[in-house]
């Protein structure tokens, strides 16, 4: 006895026939109920596919794949007697996953009812994990029982805020590490004082002594600081991790910083978010200022540079000019990537869309208006709030909770991966999935390493 | 009478005209396992202090990017960062500008490398000069070079006053002829108050800039009238200022060569020389003294003619001036190389101050380090190590055990600061 998948569609009638039969089975279970719940009609436009199981060519069970606003949902798995404890429901589920990793989906969400244990016993067995009702289901305890599984592992950002202990914060950040998480976002303290603040690139070079694996970003101003040196501390952090540096560019508007330095007025948002474009360019010239074969050590000429493989960058901008090169050779990354924070459709959205690698967004709405405005490949993260997480009523822990409230913000945002706000070692290391071999940042987000810019120029 | 114990401290060769980067033992100078292997091994030798010198700019000469020396380095505070988390004892010295930096940024920095390394930070206080720098930064060369020294003073008392006011948390105002800010503390609490103030530079603003905040400097003079005449100096400048006369430890810059015999020694730090001066080195040396390009100079022959001097033309950039008096020292070296019959790479050799004073057995090394500290010229000694990063391994395995034989260096770490060390 062989069972075989075949796409099959909604309106074939062995489906029709097998949704008439799960209504007849199903409905009874909720008689008492019919006056709370409506029932939902499914426009048949929104499946995505329908699967078919046979056995010996006889159709015995079915499957759909539906898209329910910004949701992929499994909907109508329904096994006839005859397929029934022979497999027929795990082979479908397989089937209608594999379907929708084909189509890039990343998270996957089902409902069922509360009256069917049975049904919620085998999505808890196959990976399925307890959310709260979601999309059209939203608000229903009652009936709805929900499920999310991640059917692509996500990145998983946490922040991390020193809070001037810098055991404490190191600590933090090696348990991330361990817990299997990709990138560490360093949150600076204002110039201005009044919080315990440290040096953020410092903070990143002081951890990758200790950390084997999570990469680190450390939150860096533009607007008070000296582009050639955010250059170089950007391209000695990744020296100092192996490859595992990004960097996020600030750009303050607060009166009280600027007053701190005291070198110069608070800019307004679109004056310092198109100086803090000036210096992603500027980091990024000078990033490329080595190329990658600049150091020769040839004893026969006693040249230790080919000084023609290392380039001044001559950058003249209406804020700031510089000449350049870096004084840090190429690092591993060559570019390290940069992550750009939204929390407003505003000039920092525009920055994010023209030039960042990363994006942490702050809301859904956010993920899908840079995604949109950028045009081109970019890892979207979506902030997630462990302590916003809501409690679904089959819950199994509050880790799950997070997790799959991690997948629903996920699927709003259309992201790729997270930004926990506040501690969740628990669900980070079940989403991680065992720690890895350490790897550069690019590699883990599958950015290739570019040649220098200078490079290309000499090759042309 | 108790002898007087010596201060040591480890300068990262690195980026340095000194370093010899030609032989298989050779190492990285950007790579992070570097700076972890050389701090390790000063510590292993127990030594005060590691020393990162500073770079704002790559060097030049004659208008091109000097290519004959290791250049490339980390940035200073990022990279003793890292170090900071991987040494107990070692003081951390970073040389940083009072002319491209603010003092808030600064001292959120030094208080963080204090906080990351409990209590062993350590700042090289230096100016810079003017627009070659200044390329690199917004300002661009804004200072004039006579302002350099009251911009430092005025940069330190800020950054001090920021340090200072850490526990109560007060604001701290700031309204002088360059800065006119007002912060309160962003920095962690600082293990030691405040970092170690270091201070290199022989001008008479430098040693008032010593005087009024180092608790150590950078000294050239390893020996000599010269040697005593600076340390005399310092001595009556602090007992002016109301300062204990030993208030500022003297480290005098110290390269070195050690072999089994004085022989090999001696053989030692002649191939050091030549592998310092390499053909082209030789010169480029001589072109920044004579004011010109010699193309076609052979550093095995003689030396041009001092009428092909050209008067006041400065081709390097990037570091210190060499020569006030070109065309005299041109004539100096014409009139030595042909007593002695050198060529200009020997002369060369002769005339630079690469060659190692420190040369001989380690106990030998050890002796006339000890007879430096006792006579008073210096409180010790800043190592310069030819080879990075291993450089300094046979000087902690072997003159060491010979100083701490003598009675005058330390046989475990006492204290726990940086401060304490130099105490």
């Amino acid at each position: 006895m062989s069972v075989e998948i075949s796409v099959s569609s909604w309106g074939d009638p062995h489906v029709v026939r097998f949704r008439e039969q799960m209504d007849a089975e199903v409905q009874p279970l909720y008689a008492h109920l019919r006056d709370r719940v409506p029932p939902v009609v499914v426009d048949e436009s929104t499946i995505i596919v329908t699967l078919v199981a046979a056995i010996d060519g006889e159709p015995v069970g079915t499957v759909a794949l539906k898209q329910t606003g910004p949701y992929v949902e499994v909907k109508r798995l329904y096994v006839a007697e005859r397929g029934r404890r022979v497999g027929v429901a795990g082979a479908l589920m397989g089937a209608i996953e594999g379907e929708a990793l084909a189509r890039g989906v990343r998270e996957l969400f089902l409902q069922t009812g509360s009256a069917q244990p049975n049904a919620m016993a085998l999505y808890e067995r196959d990976g399925w994990i307890p959310t709260a009702p979601y999309g059209p289901y939203a608000g229903d305890e009652l009936l709805s029982r929900c499920y999310v599984k991640s059917l692509v592992r996500p990145f998983i950002a946490a922040l991390v805020r020193p809070d001037g202990s810098v055991d404490r914060t190191l600590e933090e950040i090696e348990a991330l590490d361990d817990s299997g998480a990709d990138l560490a976002i360093l949150a600076d303290a204002p110039l201005a004082g009044g919080t315990a603040g440290l040096d953020t690139p410092m903070l990143a070079g002081a951890a990758a002594a200790n950390t084997r694996r999570i990469a680190l970003a450390p939150r860096i101003d533009t607007i008070h600081t000296e582009p050639f040196n955010v250059a170089k501390a950007v391209q000695t952090v990744d020296w100092t991790s192996a490859g595992r540096a990004a960097w996020v560019a600030a750009a303050s508007t607060s009166e009280a910083d600027a007053r701190a330095v005291g070198r110069r007025e608070a800019p307004a948002a679109e004056s310092a978010w198109a100086e803090a474009s000036a210096v992603i360019d500027a980091v990024r010239a000078l990033e490329d200022s080595w190329e990658d074969d600049a150091e020769i050590r040839d004893v026969a000429t006693g040249r230790f540079i080919d000084k023609d493989r290392v380039h001044r960058v001559n950058i003249e901008t209406e804020f700031f000019s510089v000449v350049g090169p870096s004084i840090v050779p190429r690092s591993p990354q060559g570019r390290v990537p940069l992550l750009v924070e939204v929390d407003g459709d505003g000039p920092a959205l525009e920055v994010a869309a023209s030039a960042a690698d990363i994006v942490r967004a702050a809301t859904p709405e956010l993920a899908r208006l840079v995604r949109e405005r950028a045009a081109r490949p970019l890892t979207v993260l979506i902030d997630v709030d462990p302590a916003l997480a809501p409690r679904a009523p089959h819950e199994r822990g509050e880790s799950e909770a997070v997790a799959a409230y991690a997948a629903d913000r996920r699927a709003l945002a259309g992201a790729d991966g997270v930004v926990f706000t506040a501690p969740a070692a628990d669900t980070i290391r079940a989403a991680a999935g065992g720690t890895k071999e350490p790897q550069t940042l690019r590699e883990r987000l599958g950015l290739p390493r570019p040649a220098s810019g200078y490079a290309k120029e000499n090759a042309r | 009478m108790t002898k007087r114990t010596m201060h040591l401290g480890a300068h990262f060769p690195g980026v340095n005209q000194t370093t010899i980067w030609n032989r298989p033992e050779s190492g990285s100078q950007i790579d992070p396992a570097s700076f972890t292997r050389f701090a390790q091994s000063a510590e292993r030798g127990l030594m005060d202090l590691m020393f990162l010198a500073e770079g704002l700019r790559l060097r030049e000469h004659a208008g091109e990017i000097h290519d004959l020396d290791v250049v490339g380095r980390p940035d200073t505070l990022v990279q003793l960062a890292q170090v900071a988390r991987q040494t107990s004892h070692i003081g951390l010295i970073a040389t940083l500008s009072t002319t491209f930096n603010e003092p808030v940024e600064f001292a959120r920095q030094l208080a963080t490398l204090d906080a990351l390394s409990n209590g062993r930070a350590g700042w090289n206080l230096v100016t810079s000069h003017g627009s070659f720098f200044g390329a690199n930064f917004r300002r661009g060369g804004y200072l004039a070079d006579e302002d350099r020294y009251e911009r430092a003073r005025a940069f330190a008392d800020a950054a001090i006053a920021l340090w200072d006011s850490a526990a109560s948390g007060a604001e701290v105002r700031v309204r002088d002829r360059f800065f006119d800010l007002a912060a309160r503390p962003s920095a962690p609490p600082m293990p030691q108050g405040r970092p170690v103030i270091m201070q290199a530079g022989l001008s008479p603003e430098g040693r008032d800039i010593a005087v009024r905040y180092a608790e150590t400097v950078f000294s050239p003079f390893l020996t000599g009238s010269a040697a005593d005449a600076y340390a005399s100096d310092l001595r009556a400048r602090l007992v002016a200022a109301g300062r204990p006369e030993d208030g500022i430890k003297i480290l005098a810059s110290a390269s070195f060569a050690l072999g089994d015999t004085h022989e090999e020694a001696v053989e030692q730090a002649r191939r050091d020389q030549r592998d310092q001066v390499s053909p082209a080195t030789a010169v480029r040396y001589i072109e920044s003294i004579w004011g010109r390009r010699f193309n076609d100079l052979d550093a095995e022959g003689p030396l041009p003619p001092l009428s092909d001097v050209v008067d006041g033309v400065e081709l390097t950039a990037g570091r210190a001036k060499m020569h006030q008096d070109q065309r005299g020292r041109a004539a100096e070296l014409i009139e030595r190389a042909e007593a002695e019959r050198l060529s200009v790479r020997d002369i060369v050799i002769r005339a630079t101050t690469f060659g190692a004073p420190l040369v001989g057995t380690p106990a030998e090394v050890a002796r006339m380090m000890d007879e430096h500290v006792q006579s008073r010229a210096c409180h010790g000694f800043m190592l310069i190590p030819t080879i990075t990063p291993t450089g300094l391994d046979r000087f902690v395995d072997e003159v060491v055990p010979e100083l701490q034989n003598r009675g005058v260096y330390r046989t475990e770490y006492e204290g726990t600061t940086l401060r304490d060390r130099l105490a």
